[in-house]
């Protein structure tokens, strides 16, 4: 057999491996998944709610397998972010918050790692290709299986699946919140001196900060309550609790995600004088319903349409 | 929200119920009348209060002056358009024409729906609520700044 003859097997064997990949919206989002965290990039980035419009410069660096950001806000107030791994500094004028990460999928890094999760509740297809901040992008439609969550639009780069574009939208097709890239810059060497120059400029750990913080986050061992009914698709993935201003009490908040979508689940005390609240509304893009139970207020609030968090607020049993 | 005052008065509600429907007593004028006027209901029913004077009591009074009433062989004729109606036959007449009178009216109360919605205002939740779901959630940098900005 000729050279050329074994390379010509070769490449038969291989392409249709390579058509399945290209064909496969799913391999495409696991691919989009990891290049959100390995890619060295550098832009600008809009974000719009229905509540506001703001910019952000991002710088995003992956050195010895840990990343690092550095994102500054271009409208408003020059506040700062800075990321080493899942410590996150938060810097604005009155000082530095520091903050441990851990159910916060910034863009562009939204999607989770397991995306098989989201199998169960999205129904993925390709759509249409354009250009997003000057580059290709092919978008890919995660569109709810049921009218318990919203639409996701992903536009990902065509060469190196970095998302640059992300749409949500209601069951209606009415967009709820948006981000996209208007510049970004790829293949930038960030090394060691870019540790020095983003982190040691902006951020002296030697130096004692007190966060102002005033929620304490304590470890939950009795919990009181039960839940019941809860939306199909959503896993309680975070509970924290914090003690209640002026009062010896704790109120909760339960976190909920079915890989996209979060909702909060919070079971405060009332208060003296505090009057129960029943009801649902929508502020900017969230959504929040109230219900009152056994002298505890609750309230569910997230991204998700308002029978939703009406279906968390109702699945609590005391 | 009449099924629940009613259920309320029969002691067919539950504690958190009675919180809650008190509590919207004292927001809501159409609440408490439908309440009051329940509780009247109630009292007749259970013969263990006299009717109290008020303006529904009177708006009964005069429509029973006014119409003949028509109850079978109890009724003695006075005059051409009142009736004499026998002393136990009261308390029977003053339930009947009370749950008329409510059952008429009962349409035009604006009252709360089953659904409370109209309760909870933008302005009645509590901005921590807000940043602490974005704080832990958040999928968007601009909320985290924001978050860590306003949690100072």
């Amino acid at each position: 057999m000729t050279l050329f003859k074994k390379l010509l097997t070769l490449l038969l064997l291989f392409l249709p491996l390579a058509a399945i990949s290209m064909d496969d919206p799913w391999d495409v989002l696991e691919d989009s998944a990891k290049a959100s965290h390995a890619l060295n990039y550098e832009g600008v980035f809009h974000s719009q709610s229905s509540a506001e419009t703001n910019s952000t410069h991002v710088i995003h660096a992956n050195i010895d397998n840990k990343e690092y950001c550095s994102l500054k806000m271009l409208d408003g107030a020059p506040n700062e972010v800075f990321c080493a791994g899942d410590l996150v500094y938060v810097i604005n004028q009155d000082g530095l918050l520091i903050k441990k990460r851990k159910n916060q999928f910034l863009f562009p890094s939204v999607l989770p790692s397991d995306i098989n999760h989201l199998k169960k509740n999205y129904q993925l297809s390709f759509g249409e290709k354009k250009r997003v901040a000057d580059r290709m992008a092919q978008l890919i439609v995660l569109r709810a299986k049921d009218n318990l969550r919203f639409n996701y639009h992903i536009w990902i780069d065509e060469k190196n699946f970095l998302p640059l574009k992300l749409v949500v939208t209601d069951n209606k097709n009415k967009m709820i919140e948006q981000s996209t890239f208007t510049t970004i810059a790829f293949n930038k060497e960030f090394n060691k001196e870019f540790k020095k120059d983003i982190f040691e400029k902006n951020i002296n750990l030697a130096k004692l900060y007190a966060t102002k913080n005033k929620f304490v986050e304590n470890y939950v061992s009795n919990k009181f309550w039960n839940l019941k009914d809860l939306p199909a698709g959503f896993k309680e993935v975070d509970l924290i609790s914090r003690r209640v201003n002026g009062l010896n009490l704790l109120d909760y908040q339960l976190i909920f995600s079915d890989g996209l979508a979060y909702v909060s689940l919070f079971i405060r005390p009332i208060t003296r004088g505090t009057e129960p609240k029943e009801g649902t509304v929508s502020i900017g893009s969230n959504n929040i319903s109230a219900k009152y139970q056994d002298g505890y207020q609750i309230m569910s609030v997230g991204m998700v349409p308002p029978e939703t968090v009406n279906t968390f607020s109702g699945s609590i049993e005391f | 929200m009449n099924e629940k005052i009613s259920s309320l008065f029969d002691s067919e509600i539950n504690n958190i119920e009675v919180d809650t429907l008190l509590a919207k007593k004292n927001k809501m004028a159409g609440v408490r009348s439908s309440m009051s006027e329940y509780q009247m209901i109630s009292d007749v029913l259970k013969k263990n209060t006299v009717l109290p004077k008020n303006n529904l009591t009177d708006k009964i009074m005069s429509a029973i002056d006014e119409e003949p009433t028509q109850m079978g062989g109890f009724i003695k004729a006075n005059s051409s358009n009142t009736a004499v109606v026998s002393f136990e036959i009261w308390p029977v007449l003053g339930s009947l024409a009370v749950l008329v009178v409510i059952a008429s009216t009962a349409f035009n109360i604006e009252v709360n729906s089953v659904s409370t919605s109209q309760f909870l205002a933008k302005e009645d939740i509590p901005k921590e609520i807000i940043n602490a779901h974005h704080a832990a959630t958040a999928n968007n940098m601009n909320y985290f700044i924001q978050v860590g900005d306003s949690a100072k």
